[in-house]
């Protein structure tokens, strides 16, 4: 067999390559980041990004606790307001990636959005109180 | 039908959550002043760094030092933990 019927590979031009996503498979199986980077990097996101939740998860719980043991109407609605702008955005900040199907920019308006809601569900209670 | 950018939707709405997340951290900045408490104050620092922290590294420090997406990704997500850790100091810790 020839050498020149060997496709060389390596003169191939990369640009003409088809171009895969850029999606980060982790260990859970999915798709937590749509973006590139070094391992380095993409290892501290993950693990930051589960920081972030178990934290924010936390802060839900304290929040529940604090308002069970003896919270009326305000304290509730300050709850749900922090929970809307750290909980829940950073629920939605993993399922979103998870599921594909939505941009990530559309995933950061929907996170950001909510946070919103959150802050002036706590502006509300703040104005309520004057 | 006029065609949306995602983009400068995105960028509307973290403007918006930035502006607003400084007038609730100014709230509690001034209940902080006023009280003499110190629950007020870290509560002021956890909400400006979770609504305008994000806000701050994408749109400012991201192009300014040309970070990756990752790179920009974990500041957001480090500022958020800042603000986390804070929010759960006014409330346990002080």
């Amino acid at each position: 067999m020839s050498p020149k019927t060997v496709p060389n590979t390596a003169t191939l031009p990369t640009e003409s390559l088809p171009r895969t996503d850029a999606g980060v498979v982790l260990a859970d199986g999915g798709r937590v980041a749509t973006v590139g980077g070094s391992p380095t990097v993409i290892a501290l996101v993950f693990l930051s990004l589960v920081l972030a939740t178990v934290l924010s998860v936390y802060l839900a719980v304290r929040l529940y606790r604090g308002y069970r043991a003896g919270g009326g109407r305000g304290m509730l609605l300050l709850g749900v307001g922090l929970v809307l702008l750290t909980t829940v955005p950073m629920l939605l900040r993993l399922a979103l990636s998870n599921v594909g199907g939505v941009e990530t920019v559309w995933q950061e308006t929907i996170v950001t959005a909510c946070q919103l809601v959150g802050l002036v569900v706590i502006l509300g209670v703040i104005h309520g109180r004057r | 039908m006029v065609a949306v950018d995602p983009a400068a939707v995105l960028f509307a709405t973290a403007l918006a959550t930035a502006v607003v997340g400084l007038v609730v951290a100014g709230y509690a900045y001034r209940g902080y002043r006023r009280n003499d408490s110190l629950a007020m104050f870290y509560l002021a620092i956890g909400i400006g760094l979770i609504a305008a922290g994000p806000v701050v590294v994408s749109y400012g420090l991201a192009p300014l030092l040309s970070l990756s997406d990752a790179a920009s990704l974990l500041g957001v997500l480090w500022v958020t933990i800042a603000g986390l850790v804070a929010i759960l100091y006014s409330l346990e810790g002080t």
